[in-house]
């Protein structure tokens, strides 16, 4: 009888061993396969049954089953993430340099404060808040758009969208709807475009799309709250917005990355992507200070 | 006996712990063998005069690891 059994936990050349050695002490087994997720035996059906084959891998402490498992629940991806740091490397060295590039940004900020942004009259009160959303924005982007970039693969465009709706919002708060329109919609269609060409030109007419919606979204967010609480409203967004990008990458490694070798690329080194970050903040900062305002903005409230 | 700790390279997950228990348990003069992953470990204690810190070393890397 030939029998597939899904065995999800399959990490390494560690768990095909012990695996191997466990059915071999069977006699019944007269053979078996093991692939990425599954076993295929060909056994002797009267002495063992699927039912036997399936209790056998999971007293091995696997998971194991006739049936196709569902994808890690976030709880068992969390542990797995713990447990295995080497299946995560790429994943953590982006996080330790999301957070450095972050420290490096806030410490950049602050110099720049004590050095000239003060003698800016008000420069705290209206340009505080949005220059620390301005950082993290660029810190999380940043973070979304390295990891996709460090595997080939169908990814989402939607980055694209997420860039429109956070730089926007911000540079629409600070230098009125047609900036904060015009710089978001520019900058998200050129990510959506971008993340999309891994899908052909529907790929990155999609991105196009994501981008063009979230950079004229975002900046009328800001327009319409100027007088119901914006400022209460934006640690929410920002957050939200955070939680959309991260969300994006646990879903990038989910679908795309697990169980698939070989679409890991040479990523980007810590110095270019603190380099482009950096640029890209200086460059939007000083729009924010510097730039043209339309008459209806947030300084003052 | 003498206590040993081995540093191991390669060992990506808990089948990782559970191979490298199994081969060294398999040994006489091996004992209170404690494998730890996430930290790349492997501490026991083992009997000189029946087997070697070398041989304990070729077992390990006999299964892929780098001691």
């Amino acid at each position: 009888m030939k029998t597939t059994v899904f065995v999800p936990d399959i990490e390494c050349d560690s768990c095909v061993k012990i695996l191997t050695k466990k059915f071999k002490t069977i006699s019944a087994i007269k053979q078996f396969t093991i692939k990425e997720d599954q076993i295929i035996f060909e056994h002797d059906e009267k002495s063992l049954s699927p039912e036997d084959i399936v209790k056998t891998i999971k007293e091995a402490d696997f998971r194991a089953a006739t049936n196709p498992f569902e994808r890690k629940s976030f709880k068992e991806r969390m542990r797995d993430f713990k447990e295995n740091p080497a299946k995560y490397a790429l994943e953590r060295r982006g996080i330790i340099y999301a957070l450095t590039i972050f420290i490096i940004l806030s410490v950049l900020g602050i110099f720049a404060y004590f050095t000239f942004l003060h003698t800016i009259p008000n420069f705290a009160k209206d340009y505080g808040w949005w220059l620390l959303y301005l950082i993290l924005s660029t810190t999380f982007l940043g973070f979304a758009l390295w990891h996709i970039q460090s595997y080939k693969g169908k990814v989402t465009c939607m980055v694209g969208m997420q860039s429109g709706m956070m730089l926007g919002a911000i540079l629409g708060a600070t230098n009125g709807f047609f900036i904060g329109a015009f710089v978001g919609m520019l900058i998200g269609v050129l990510v959506g475009a971008w993340t999309g060409t891994c899908c052909g030109i529907m790929g990155v007419m999609e991105g196009m799309m994501a981008g063009l919606m979230g950079g004229t979204m975002g900046p009328m967010i800001s327009l319409m709250m100027f007088f119901d609480h914006l400022l209460w409203f934006m640690p929410l967004y920002m957050l939200i917005n955070i939680i959309i990008l991260l969300g994006l990458s646990y879903l990038l490694f989910e679908e795309v990355v697990e169980h698939k070798q070989g679409i890991q690329k040479k990523h980007i080194d810590f110095v270019t992507f603190a380099f482009i970050t950096l640029i890209v903040t200086v460059a939007l900062a000083a729009l924010m200070i510097y730039g043209p305002k339309s008459s209806f903005i947030i300084g003052g409230i | 006996m003498k206590k040993l700790t081995l540093h191991i390279k390669g060992m990506t997950c808990k089948s990782c712990e559970i191979l490298i228990k199994d081969e060294l348990e398999e040994h006489k003069g091996v004992q209170n063998i404690v494998v730890s992953q996430p930290e790349g470990k492997v501490i026991l204690e083992f009997d000189s005069t029946i087997i070697s810190e070398e041989s304990i070393k070729e077992i390990i890397k006999k299964e892929g690891f780098v001691v």
